[in-house]
């Protein structure tokens, strides 16, 4: 039994890690046609132009968007539903999406979020609805809330139970820095916060030109080889947005060959030898100690350059595990964490 | 007997209504104890007419479509395995025989998180056939239990549960195996292997009801034989009872009522095991009158421990089989060593 529990435990920390975004991709983005589209940008946009065109009594200020509601979304299980009006008591069981709530100026509607919930501040005093793979019905449907928020860890069965009990679920799955931005967007346009949703993107993305503007100087071979390990043994490799952001920070992702969340090869770390380890800021649930003394005392590893060298730098788990609206700063952190004497923080 | 059968009853009977009326009075919702009540009675026919329903349509939902079911899935499950128990206790006169001593349990696990493993959630045989592959393979390794622990044409208390022992141990690598292959149901596995009742719902409630009305008549009208087989074998089939096919219905029919709860709620131990003892302790071996008494007194634990498993830690759910072990774990304590004194002279 005990092994099962701290399994559990490593799961939940896995998916905390996971929660977030959906397949949406930004407006001007790159897009690739992931499900979840909205249908009725394109009207928006319409509507958006005909104001900018139309009569100059309209009061809007060029530039700010207004939804217009009914508003029809399929979110990241295929389920279309229908908005009549801007969500007034929104519910998120997954900590990215409660970021990505509180940086539009939604924190007064919101009124329940999970149990991991701790950014913004505020967020820990809002009501608690559970974990986040299978939130408290009884609390969800007690909130009352016109919008549900579920991350990545809602599996299908559990969203059909939630939708049988009559909550409106929108449930989001950003893998890709590209799609969290787009689930950003998506929210904006929901809760009718486009203006600040955009302001929002548009400030991720000047961090991340700013690290690519110094980044891609440099030449192929002065790229460092990084190692990132999240969780204790997990690291991750491509399609997910943290090899992404080492690649975005000038780094190679030593596992980026591979997909996905990966269990490591204490061997094979070993065998790359990076030249930087980048770590979360956590203790191990088993030992105790600290990531940071579990990578060192693994036997062979001192031998790793980044071990050798002193190039281990801790990186505030919660902007490695949430992909909301800190995931640049997270971007930045590690950059500086790569190339210290480029980017400074 | 009679008396006692009647006090016991009755005193069942008091706890079953004290333990509904509690479990549907509480929740993490915090719902005034009164509304609960007035929505209830104002689905109950004639009486309704007399009750205004005056709670809200959230309140409705959480006391209709969120306790009510669990509460009654509770009872069901509750029933199903303390009748499996008492039926796998009186077949193989061992007292510490239950679902999941025996492996039954672990191998209708290794079946159903196949199914959910490959996705075959509703292959061939729709709702019925994860209950099914449970059957299956929980009657499968029951047979190899059975098989390993056959010295000669007997078994021994000890020999029977160290096979058990070992054929879980081993199917239990096997569900861990499934765990590490699969990425995304990785939580639906786990979190159904520590057993929950929640995320159920009314549809559950239809699904298991018919094999506990079916194994309860089977095994209740079993009651004479298996009172017989407790002089042991050889005087029964003095007795004019066939004793191979008396032994293999009973052993089917506790695995399949095994097979049919574990596949709805995942595993829940220590049910079949602490329930029928505790209710031969009060009422002697009659298994006429033990086995009714112990489906009742069965529902009653479960449904005592899913109540402390939702409500104790506000939204958070402890796993029901943590809670189940809690008390149970105590009891399989004093049970081994109450024998062991008996044994030891």
């Amino acid at each position: 039994m005990k092994r099962w529990i701290s399994l559990v435990w490593l799961l939940l920390l896995f998916v905390v890690a996971a929660c977030g975004g959906n397949g949406i991709t930004a407006e001007g983005g790159s897009a690739n046609g992931t499900p979840g589209a909205t249908e009725n940008l394109p009207e928006n946009k319409k509507e958006g132009k005909a104001t900018e065109d139309g009569s100059s009594s309209n009061l809007q200020t060029p530039g700010i968007k207004e939804t217009s509601y009914p508003l029809k979304v399929t979110d990241a299980t295929g389920f279309e539903m229908t908005f009549h009006r801007a969500p007034e008591r929104i519910v998120s069981v997954s900590p990215s999406e409660t970021e990505i709530l509180f940086a539009l100026g939604l924190g007064d509607r919101i009124y329940g979020v999970s149990d991991f919930d701790n950014y913004p501040p505020e967020a820990a005093d809002k009501p608690k609805m559970g974990n986040v793979i299978a939130p408290n019905e009884e609390a969800l449907i007690a909130a009352r809330p016109d919008l549900v928020i579920g991350g990545i860890s809602i599996e299908n069965d559990v969203a059909d139970r939630l939708r049988s009990l009559g909550i409106q679920l929108y449930k989001t799955e950003a893998a890709t820095v590209d799609e969290v931005l787009g689930n950003i967007l998506q929210i904006g346009l929901i809760t009718d916060r486009q203006s600040e949703a955009e302001a929002l993107v548009a400030s991720m993305r000047a961090d991340i030109r700013q690290v690519t503007d110094v980044v891609s100087a440099l030449r192929e071979a002065d790229k460092r080889k990084v190692y990132l390990e999240f969780s204790p043994g997990w690291t991750v490799g491509k399609g997910e947005y943290l090899d992404e952001l080492i690649t975005l920070a000038g780094g190679i992702n030593i596992a980026g060959n591979e997909a996905g969340w990966i269990q490591i090869s204490e061997e094979k770390v070993i065998l790359d030898d990076p030249d930087v380890i980048l770590y979360a800021d956590i203790h191990d649930d088993d030992s105790g100690q600290p990531l940071a003394s579990l990578i060192r005392s693994r036997p062979g590893w001192s031998q790793i350059a980044a071990i050798r060298n002193n190039r281990m730098v801790a990186i505030d788990d919660d902007l490695l595990s949430r992909p909301g609206p800190r995931l640049t700063q997270g971007l930045l952190d590690i950059a500086a964490a790569i190339y210290p004497e480029r980017i400074q923080r | 007997m009679n008396r006692k059968a009647v006090i016991w009853g009755s005193v069942g009977l008091g706890l079953l209504l004290a333990a509904i009326v509690a479990s549907l009075s509480l929740g993490s919702s915090q719902l005034p104890v009164s509304e609960s009540w007035r929505i209830l009675a104002h689905q109950v026919p004639w009486l309704g007419n007399y009750i205004a329903a005056e709670g809200s349509e959230a309140a409705e939902q959480i006391v209709l479509q969120v306790r009510l079911p669990r509460v009654l899935l509770a009872l069901l499950v509750g029933a199903c395995l303390s009748l499996a128990g008492a039926g796998f206790q009186g077949v193989l006169r061992n007292p510490l025989a239950d679902p999941y001593t025996l492996g039954v349990a672990s191998g209708a696990a290794v079946g159903a998180s196949l199914m959910i493993l490959f996705g075959l959630h509703a292959f061939l045989f729709g709702q019925w056939s994860i209950p099914l592959v449970a059957f299956a393979t929980g009657l499968a390794s029951l047979a190899i239990v059975i098989r390993l622990a056959n010295v000669n044409g007997r078994f021994h208390l000890e020999t029977l549960i160290l096979s058990g022992v070992v054929v879980s141990s081993f199917l239990g690598a096997i569900v861990s195996f499934m765990v590490a292959m699969s990425d995304k149901v990785i939580n639906e596995i786990v979190f159904w292997l520590m057993g929950s009742l929640a995320y159920r719902g009314w549809p559950f409630v239809g699904a298991l009801a018919p094999y506990l009305a079916f194994g309860a008549i089977v095994l209740i009208a079993c009651g004479r034989t298996l009172n017989i087989f407790a002089l042991g074998e050889r005087q029964a089939a003095h007795l004019g009872i066939r004793v191979q096919r008396t032994r293999l219905l009973v052993l089917v029919i506790s695995t399949l009522m095994t097979a049919a709860s574990v596949s709805i709620v995942g595993t829940i131990g220590f049910v079949g095991l602490v329930v029928p003892h505790l209710v031969r302790l009060a009422v002697g071996p009659d298994y006429r009158l033990l086995l009714p008494l112990a489906a009742l007194y069965g529902g009653i634990y479960v449904l005592a421990a899913d109540t402390i498993a939702r409500t104790a830690l506000g939204s958070a759910e402890i796993p029901l089989g943590v809670v189940t072990a809690c008390l149970g774990a105590p009891f399989f304590v004093y049970l081994l060593r109450k024998n062991k004194k008996t044994a030891g002279g």
